[in-house]
């Protein structure tokens, strides 16, 4: 495993995905940033401490990194079929499944990077501007919303992209689909228990953003095991079919 | 260049995801009746369209799913290596790149034109709203009018996919592109296309106040510039290109 690993770590090197991943994540954090001028009651929504920090994670994680992450995660599992290195692979032979693990354990840094980069800029970006008021233990909060939320949508998001693997075409499907659900959860997180039951929103309450009784942090718990569960039962079906 | 059209049809035709793409017009009613709930909104149907397709249908939605639509319809020719055909024929580039644009006009127009008609529906059905003639022609009017600035608004996404071999770079621009101008409306609606587009069309929706005056002349020249730009890059890269 730690080879297929090693092996996944050196093709996303080679590959231009990451520097377009950072791209992407920085123009987001920039329209964040933008957005945050507007004026409201004479003052800026940006001159408020902790709203850059709060608004990056929301925004992005409804709009944005869901669809990325899965992008991301389809991609790296259809590349070997687009461009026609997996019978190479399966002469070596490479176990496929073992492969597949290995590309899903990547996907979950991959997103628990991406909300580490969000988290660390937006956190310099919040000193920059209120130096005064940035204490130790929103801090220490914040990063853990941002490494939780990491590991959420990669749990949320894990059967689509187990379903990407399954169907090995058009990895960008998993764009539109991870897009659309990730939307939903806007109209849910609203109301109580629902946004539990909703594995976007409910990675919000996991994360501890939201406060929320025991009996939704243990819904959303089992709401996002079962993600897990299901991705893994798609990606179990793959092997089946392709024995 | 009628020929250039129907042949793009004739491609499209075999394209499943196509159709597909269609049912997005679902999302927005559905939401709105779970966001409604009990709300009568018998008296009020402007307040539902307002939301089923005036908001996020607008500056959201229908934005992403042109920016896919527009990257497969010239992703494809890169998949199945037939640029090299249409250059041999010869075709003129720029006319094949008018024709991918006339097809997203069209797209449009059909998304828009079955968006109504689901909203209609929907309504009747479920919000018992009252449809009048003068609401038909109103709600044709503005279809037409989101059709050709939202096909016009994302042609540099177009033009971009038309650049590039592979889907990551024109569709992790689309996210960008329909986020950042969602949050840029409410900053400066007269930097972005889609925030200019929105403008214009929420000029005359009862009810809907933007923080700045609305000027179309602004907006129209917003996205005109964009427009005119990206056609004079992409006139030069593709002469410079060796295909």
């Amino acid at each position: 495993m730690k080879i297929l690993l090693l092996v996944e770590y050196k093709k996303l090197h080679r590959s231009k995905l990451i520097f377009l991943l950072v791209f992407v994540l920085m123009m987001t954090l920039g329209v964040v940033f933008l957005q945050g001028q507007f004026s409201f009651g004479g003052k800026k929504y940006i001159d408020t401490f902790g709203w850059y920090i709060l608004q990056v994670h929301s925004l992005t994680t409804y709009f944005v990194l869901p669809s990325l992450i899965a992008l991301f995660g389809g991609y790296i599992i259809c590349r070997e079929e687009q461009e026609d290195v997996l019978k190479s692979l399966k002469l070596i032979p490479v176990d496929e499944s073992r492969m597949i693990t290995a590309k899903m354990i990547i996907t979950l840094l991959g997103s628990i990077f991406i909300y580490l980069i969000l988290f660390i800029v937006s956190l310099i970006i919040e000193a920059v501007l209120h130096l005064n008021a940035v204490n130790m233990s929103e801090v220490i909060h914040y990063f853990v919303v941002y490494v939780l939320t990491g590991i959420g949508v990669f749990m949320a998001i894990s059967p689509i992209i187990a379903f990407v693997g399954l169907v090995k075409r058009s990895y960008w499907i998993a764009l539109i689909i991870a897009e659309i659900y990730s939307f939903i959860g806007i109209f849910l997180a609203s109301k109580e228990v629902v946004r539990a039951i909703y594995p976007i929103s409910s990675v919000f309450v996991l994360s501890g953003l939201y406060e929320t009784s025991v009996m939704e942090l243990m819904i959303s718990i089992i709401v996002n095991i079962s993600c897990c569960f299901i991705s893994y039962r798609i990606l179990k079906k793959m092997r089946v079919r392709k024995n | 260049m009628l020929n250039l059209v129907k042949v793009e049809f004739l491609k499209l035709k075999r394209k499943k995801i196509v159709s597909m793409m269609f049912l997005a017009t679902l999302l927005m009613p559905m939401l709105a009746t779970i966001y409604f709930g009990n709300i009568d909104l018998s008296d009020n149907a402007m307040k539902y369209f307002k939301w089923t397709i005036f908001s996020y249908n607008l500056w959201l939605i229908l934005p992403i799913i042109l920016g896919i639509f527009s990257t497969m319809i010239v992703s494809v020719e890169y998949e199945n290596d037939t640029f090299k055909t249409l250059w041999i024929v010869p075709i003129q580039k720029m006319k094949l790149l008018i024709s991918k644009f006339i097809m997203m006009l069209i797209f449009t127009l059909v998304f828009m034109s079955l968006s109504i008609l689901v909203t209609l529906f929907w309504g009747k059905l479920i919000h018992h709203i009252e449809i009048d003639y003068l609401l038909c022609i109103y709600l044709i009017r503005k279809c037409f009018e989101i059709s050709g600035l939202l096909s016009v608004s994302m042609f540099p996404i177009l033009s971009i996919a038309f650049l590039t071999k592979k889907y990551i770079l024109p569709i992790c621009l689309t996210i960008i592109y329909a986020f950042s101008g969602f949050l840029i409306l409410t900053v400066n609606m007269y930097a972005h296309p889609l925030s200019s587009t929105t403008a214009i069309v929420v000029r005359d929706i009862p009810g809907i106040v933007l923080n700045q005056d609305i000027n179309i002349v602004y907006s129209l020249l917003c996205i005109g510039g964009w427009v005119v730009v990206f056609t004079i890059v992409i006139k030069l890269l593709l002469k410079r290109r060796e295909w």
